[in-house]
């Protein structure tokens, strides 16, 4: 949590996510190496790279945009969530690679600057079988760097979460600006079907992963009826809510989180102040509210980080009657203290 | 995630549902047409015809026969089905195995894939044996020697 | 899920139950990163077997032409009617550039014409197909040697007019320095060693599998690299009268907007774009 910043948080997980990450891509590399020389070795040094570095960016791309939605899908792929960034900085730092030789090898030596060349070598961009491809995966590129260079905490508390999530989901835009690269450069150069049968596979999983994810998301939400913004809305029964955990509800556009622990009950707003997480989907630990995403924790009762931290969330009032909750939709300032309702009164 | 980014997500996601698959049809319907082969090159040497085959040689990526024509005119006809390997190389033709390059006649240049004919002169066409062979005039060194076996 | 199972990053140890999805995920990654890489490599077209002598400096001497593009030429025998037998290296500039503009500078250097003087070079060298090329790599001190000789008439002959369908390259990476150096993914490259100077190549092949590959040219033999631009590295048919320069075909356009795109695969862009003019 956020009271000063070190470069990077290093603990146990991450390094160990890290130490598999860089491991399936050392494996991804020499067997494409190997492969290479094996079944074509009359292909050249910079082309190895080049494609190499190309289409193992990419498969790592299709796996990062599939951690989301599976985390939404079953929690158990939290683990992965935990140090995305990590990977994503790694995906861009490979696509760099990718980016700098094929600049290099095709635009560099020339009679105009490299960067000046990847826009006006080819203008066919009223064509479809022509379309000067490269210039896709530079803007894609350019986004990558965006977020690769914004995802330290430092961005994301600077800028707001909400508009950093707003540019990291640029990465959406990213990805559909690289499946037109990979389908109009390489694939249309390639002609086989083949290409196209993988990278048909990978949009299909992407794409189906996100529509499921949102499809549940949608079902998931419930948003009672609150006729004014001041009065109690009746939620659920008591014991539908597991100890330790909460129950979100929206009502009137305030996205609410009841938590229930030790016999009371207590309602936050379900937004982390961190990332956005669901806090509603987080759990208790040593009596704190705790973000399923990045472990960051509120006290109950007024939405406040423990000391030293400093985050802090809105309150809401919440009550018990006949084993029913009501909650008041109407939010407490940010870190207000409110007394948690006890059951069985 | 806050509600307004959830929906975000949610509508970002059906627009890529449709545009992607879209841009990949359209991607796949315009693959480049491959370069279609040509129904007719040009005829760069004046070519021979009518000649009755004396002998002839099958190797990896060419091959090549020797020709003579009832006027006494003769010349190898080579196919060479695989590009070279090899820089500046010339053909040579040697009356035995092992010749030195010295000993050969060079019959004419290694061009591109396609259908060569190398006139020969009346000493070199009634030469016991042929054996052909190429010079690489960069590494001055001859390679794939050949023996052209008769008909009989 | 079970109540008692929750995962926080910074804890020592991940909880039983998220195992198993993280390693099925991990294991997942891992086998799509093994087929993945075979399948890939397996699905490429096959590269061509031309050789870029990247890093070995080759001396070669001959007579320097500069028509219809700089090469240097070697008379390698007399053939069977005691005629020269003339193999022609294509000279190249380093880098994306053609050779004039370093053959220029050495004569200014040394005050005079270098065309038909007998020349020592040293270059990289690049060949392919029974096509041979040197890149002046050292630029200036890559001509080591010049040397007057008599005048060597040249073999040139008129072969008429011809239709040709294929493809426009760069012949520095088409012979060698890059793989694929064709095709869509190439075209930009190709583009920018055109424009650099470095005479442009037609690729042509019949349906027995025979090539032929040609220097475009103006109607008049003067450089059109600026007005094919827009087509290099795409199916066109191309109409000119060729004339064989001793071992090199030479297609002279009669005018460059005459060149003929080749529609796609399918029709759906013909009305959008296949205009079937160069501008």
């Amino acid at each position: 949590m956020s009271v000063n910043y070190a470069p990077i948080l290093w603990n146990r997980q991450k390094k160990r996510y890290d130490r598999i990450m860089l491991g399936l891509i050392t494996l991804y590399l020499i067997l494409f190496a190997a492969f290479q020389l094996l079944f074509r070795p009359e292909i050249s040094p910079e082309t190895l790279i080049i494609r190499a570095t190309a289409t193992l960016a990419f498969l790592m791309l299709h796996l990062i945009l599939m951690i989301g939605p599976l985390c939404r899908l079953d929690r158990r792929f939290l683990p992965l969530l935990y140090n995305r960034r990590h990977l994503g900085v790694t995906m861009f730092l490979i696509a760099l690679v990718h980016a700098a030789f094929s600049i290099i090898q095709f635009h560099a030596l020339g009679d105009v600057n490299p960067l000046v060349s990847v826009f006006t070598s080819n203008i066919n961009y009223q064509s479809i079988s022509q379309f000067p491809f490269q210039v896709l995966g530079f803007f894609a590129l350019l986004i990558l760097f965006l977020m690769a260079a914004t995802s330290h905490d430092f961005w994301l508390d600077n800028l707001s979460p909400r508009i950093w999530k707003s540019l990291h989901m640029m990465v959406y835009f990213a990805y559909a600006l690289l499946v037109m690269h990979v389908l109009l450069g390489v694939l249309q150069q390639e002609g086989y079907p083949a290409g196209f049968i993988f990278l048909g596979i990978g949009m299909v999983a992407v794409s189906s992963l996100h529509l499921a994810a949102a499809i549940k998301g949608k079902r998931q939400e419930e948003r009672p009826e609150g006729t004014t913004a001041d009065t109690f809305v009746p939620v659920c029964r008591v014991d539908e809510i597991l100890e330790n955990r909460a129950k979100v509800v929206i009502i009137r556009q305030e996205n609410i989180a009841i938590f229930k622990y030790d016999g009371k009950l207590s309602a936050i707003n379900n937004v982390c102040k961190h990332q956005n997480g669901p806090l509603g989907e987080g759990k208790i630990v040593d009596g704190c509210i705790t973000c399923p995403w990045h472990g960051y924790q509120y006290l109950p009762e007024n939405g406040q980080s423990p000391p030293p931290f400093t985050e802090k969330v809105a309150t809401y009032d919440v009550k018990v009657m006949d084993g029913k909750v009501y909650v008041n939709p109407k939010p407490y300032p940010e870190g207000t203290t409110r007394p948690a309702a006890v059951i069985g009164v | 995630m806050i509600l307004k980014l959830r929906n975000r997500h949610r509508y970002t996601w059906i627009l890529l549902a449709f545009l992607l698959p879209v841009g990949f049809a359209l991607s796949f319907a315009n693959r480049p047409g491959p370069v279609l082969p040509g129904e007719e090159l040009i005829e760069a040497t004046p070519s021979f015809s009518e000649g009755q085959a004396i002998a002839t040689a099958m190797a990896t990526g060419w091959n090549a026969t020797l020709y003579r024509r009832a006027d006494g005119q003769a010349w190898i006809e080579a196919k060479f089905t695989k590009a070279s390997q090899r820089p500046v190389s010339t053909l040579y033709l040697a009356p035995r195995a092992g010749a030195a390059p010295a000993e050969g006649k060079p019959i004419g240049p290694v061009g591109p894939r396609g259908i060569y004919q190398y006139a020969l002169d009346s000493l070199t066409a009634s030469w016991p044996e042929y054996h052909l062979y190429f010079y690489d005039h960069i590494r001055r060194e001859t390679y794939a020697e050949t023996q052209l076996t008769k008909f009989h | 899920m079970p109540n008692n199972n929750f995962y926080i990053g910074y804890m020592e140890k991940m909880p039983a139950s998220f195992r198993k999805p993280v390693r099925l995920f991990v294991l997942a990654a891992a086998i799509l990163f093994s087929i993945g890489s075979f399948l890939i490599v397996r699905s490429q077209q096959a590269f061509s077997t031309a050789t870029f002598e990247l890093g070995q400096l080759t001396t070669v001497e001959g007579i320097l032409r500069m028509e219809p593009a700089p090469m240097l030429q070697l008379e390698t025998g007399k053939d069977s009617k005691g005629r020269p037998i003339l193999q022609s290296i294509l000279l190249i500039g380093f880098g994306k550039h053609g050779a004039e503009a370093t053959l220029e500078k050495v004569e200014a250097q040394r005050k005079l014409k270098l065309d038909g003087k007998k020349l020592k070079l040293e270059g990289t060298l690049i060949y392919h197909d029974g096509k041979t090329l040197l890149e002046l790599t050292q630029k200036e001190k890559s001509i080591l040697d010049v040397l007057d000789v008599a005048p060597l008439n040249r073999q040139l002959t008129e072969l008429g007019q011809i239709s040709l369908r294929g493809e426009i390259a760069d012949p520095k990476c088409y012979f060698g320095v890059m793989k694929p150096g064709e095709g869509k993914t190439h075209r930009s490259c190709a583009a920018r060693c055109i424009a650099g100077g470095i005479p442009p190549i037609l690729k042509a092949v019949s349906n027995d599998g025979q090539v032929q590959y040609f220097i475009i040219e103006g109607e008049d033999g003067e450089p059109i690299n600026e007005q094919v631009l827009p087509i290099v590295g795409e199916p066109v048919q191309l109409t000119g009268s060729v004339v064989l320069y001793d071992d090199w075909l030479v297609l002279r356009l009669k005018d460059a907007n005459s060149a003929q795109r080749l529609s796609a695969r399918f029709m759906l862009e013909a009305p959008m774009c296949n205009s079937g003019k160069l501008n």
